[in-house]
């Protein structure tokens, strides 16, 4: 009598996968990571709440922020994000299925297209600057800047440690039975991203 | 089991494991798509309407949806740990209902909030 064994779940990264999800019942990635991520939410919250109070206190300045800020550059910083996003996602899906190359190139992609935000900030800070938007022009374009910077930076470092991800694959520390490590920045990364979805429509969209 | 049936369960196990991986590209590529064109409508809504209760509830929705998307799909807390699942989840519903209601109240938060 032959017997049919399957190995079911990679659970976070440590085993061997038949199915997804490898978290099932479990914290993706690590415990450390989400700690981190609670926290930074919580900064933002604390930016939300400011925010929610200022425009309170200044409903004129607020009604006409948005109006002279790029919402172009906006968009498009979204669309970058939301892209990244997904190609790390990707990524996930790819080193999973023993594939660290392709993982490698979705990672690639996550990363430029997170220098892509950092551009488009850039420009959009320059762009302010020629119209005269600065951070003491008024309470809204204090916010603006204060939460946009704040998040920028975020950008940046998550940038680095998705840099950190790809040469982790390429040294085979992250593989199809070891990436709890990779899943952590993964899920700062969407964290990022998450932040970012309500940083738009507060400083680009609502009036 | 015989050797034949020990065959058919294998395949099967195969098979699911595969429409699995396919499903899963779907979904991915579903939800990029999807956010996409949320966000697009969004700029469209900041480039167009004119402030009104009905748009902030409307975009309030999209922050919700969005958030959502990201969290169950790209983040994949859908099966995940029950309690971070929820603390993610949660925070997609609070801020979106907030902004909401600081619009609605924004006479009371600016009296409450003044230090007179």
């Amino acid at each position: 009598m032959s017997t049919v064994t399957t190995e079911v779940f990679y659970l976070n990264g440590r085993g061997a996968v038949a199915q997804e999800p490898e978290s099932l019942k479990r914290i993706p990635g690590n415990r450390a990571v989400w700690v981190g991520i609670f926290a930074e939410l919580t900064e933002f919250a604390m930016f939300f709440i400011i925010y929610f109070i200022a425009k309170a206190h200044y409903p004129q300045e607020f009604d006409q922020g948005p109006l002279k800020l790029n919402t172009l550059a906006g968009t498009l910083n979204t669309v970058a994000l939301i892209s990244s996003s997904y190609f790390v996602a990707k990524a996930m899906f790819a080193i999973r299925n023993d594939r660290p190359q392709a993982s490698a190139r979705w990672l690639w992609g996550a990363l430029l297209a997170g220098l892509a935000y950092l551009a488009i900030k850039t420009w959009e800070y320059q762009w302010n600057v020629d119209l005269g938007i600065h951070s003491d022009t008024n309470s809204f374009y204090t916010l603006y800047y204060y939460m946009t910077f704040n998040h920028l930076l975020h950008v940046g470092w998550a940038s680095g440690t998705l840099l950190w991800a790809i040469y982790q694959i390429k040294k085979q520390v992250y593989t199809a039975e070891n990436h709890s490590g990779m899943m952590a920045i993964a899920c700062y990364w969407h964290m990022v991203d998450l932040a970012w979805i309500i940083i738009f429509p507060l400083l680009y969209v609502l009036r | 089991m015989s050797d034949s049936q020990a065959d058919k369960a294998i395949a099967q196990a195969v098979n699911t494991q595969e429409n699995s991986q396919r499903k899963r590209w779907h979904k991915l590529d579903l939800t990029w798509g999807i956010l996409m064109v949320v966000t697009l409508l969004n700029a469209l809504v900041a480039e167009t309407a004119d402030p009104h209760l009905l748009i902030t509830f409307v975009i309030c929705l999209s922050i919700a949806y969005k958030g959502r998307l990201v969290i169950d799909n790209f983040m994949e807390l859908y099966n995940a740990n029950q309690t971070i699942r929820s603390f993610m989840r949660s925070y997609f519903y609070v801020f979106p209902v907030l902004i909401f209601l600081a619009d609605v109240f924004s006479a009371q938060i600016a009296w409450f909030t003044t230090i007179s």
